[in-house]
């Protein structure tokens, strides 16, 4: 192979994969990006076998403004607060506004010191404005709002749009027939005087 | 021009140049347009890289910061190698999605006052009680430098690092006039008094 023809071929192969990279990243940021579900904590929707057999659902997010028109019951993605590398994926419960009574079962699958945190909540929260409260679907091992209380609307980067993986459930969206079991009353989102624009 | 020059001068115009323009001589319409809409989409794809994990310049309004930042008519330099908080030190000028209104695309610019673990006053200096508080995990304090006038942690607590998008490296008029270098003014506890019980006795 000639010199020429060598840089070329480099060339072309260093711009297209270039390309080929930025395009992925702008995809995965603005437009959609599938990811796995791993743990227990969205237990009866997604990733059901993960304890056992180890196998994870994998679903695509939207990342296009991804809290207009949120709904309760909405499968939501954020950068955890305890640790912003990591997405978590967990069910909105409550909008701002509502009023969520906390489930006391979930209390029980926590630490002691998260117990006494929890306590502080006295059995209820009112979501404040542009806040969301979120959990997981299985009572024990989800780290969600009940640990870190409501999360910021701001925070949310994607929503579920359905499942791509596996392949018999292409296109089905489970966690819609699931009916969380923390109780909410529904409220109106009202701005506070001091955070008006 | 000696021959070896030309020949790479040719080898390299070779190199570069671009296929035969077999639309742009039969359509140069289309031509045109394509160029338009291929400069339009890499302009879009390269613009979200740099602005998100490179560097972005933005001008700011809002009294909040107002010895470092001016009410209007600063623009900002801000690195966004430091987003989720990465590498910051207490003392630097983050920018942040804001938690209330982020969502409508509002964003602030605060100085990052406490770090997960940092122990950090709770109200203004001097205003209530003087409670200390400690940042959760995955947290930071952050609070104007206009204490009277600035909506901050102070009002709605510990934000989530994830919510933190870069840091101020510097800042300029308009078109880079003033460029100034952002500095950390956190100092060293200063070893004063110590020096001077020496000297009494």
């Amino acid at each position: 192979m000639s010199p020429i023809l060598t840089g070329r071929v480099l060339y072309q192969c260093a711009k297209a994969s270039i390309f080929t990279i930025s395009v992925a990243i702008f995809a995965n940021d603005n437009l959609f990006e599938i990811v796995s579900i791993s743990g227990k904590s969205m237990t009866p929707a997604l990733s059901p076998d993960h304890n056992t057999s180890g196998t994870r659902d994998w679903i695509v997010l939207r990342k296009m403004q991804p809290t207009n028109n949120i709904k309760r019951g909405d499968i939501v993605s954020y950068p955890s607060p305890h640790n912003p590398d990591k997405i978590a994926v967990k069910r909105v419960i409550g909008l701002d506004g509502d009023t969520v009574l906390l489930d006391q079962r979930r209390r029980s699958a926590m630490p002691p010191e998260k117990q006494r945190g929890w306590d502080t909540w006295g059995g209820k929260c009112v979501v404040p404005y542009g806040h969301l409260w979120v959990e997981g679907d299985h009572w024990s091992g989800s780290l969600d709002s009940n640990h870190y209380g409501p999360i910021p609307k701001s925070l949310i980067d994607g929503r579920a749009l359905g499942l791509v993986w596996p392949w018999s459930r292409f296109g089905q969206t489970p966690w819609t027939q699931y009916r969380s079991k923390t109780r909410v009353i529904e409220g109106i989102a009202v701005c506070p005087k001091e955070w008006e624009l | 021009m000696s021959s070896r020059l030309s020949y790479y001068l040719q080898r390299s115009v070779r190199f570069l140049s671009p296929a035969p323009p077999v639309i742009a001589n039969r359509y140069p319409r289309l031509h045109n347009v394509l160029w338009v809409t291929k400069a339009a989409g890499y302009a879009l794809l390269f613009g979200h890289l740099i602005t998100t994990y490179g560097f972005s310049y933005t001008g700011t309004w809002g009294v909040s910061m107002l010895p470092s930042i001016a009410s209007s008519g600063d623009f900002v330099l801000i690195s966004k190698f430091y987003r989720h908080g990465r590498g910051l030190e207490v003392g630097d000028l983050v920018t942040y999605k804001h938690p209330y209104h982020g969502d409508q695309g509002l964003y602030g610019i605060k100085r990052l006052v406490g770090l997960p673990g940092d122990f950090v006053l709770r109200d203004s200096p001097g205003a209530k009680e003087g409670v200390m508080i400690q940042v959760p995990q995955g947290h930071c304090w952050i609070v104007g430098d206009n204490l009277p006038l600035s909506r901050d942690s102070r009002m709605f607590g510990p934000i989530p690092l994830g919510l933190i998008k870069g840091k101020v490296i510097a800042k300029s008029q308009l078109f880079g006039r003033d460029f100034k270098w952002m500095k950390n003014p956190l100092q060293d506890v200063a070893d004063d008094m110590h020096d001077e019980e020496d000297e009494t006795i």
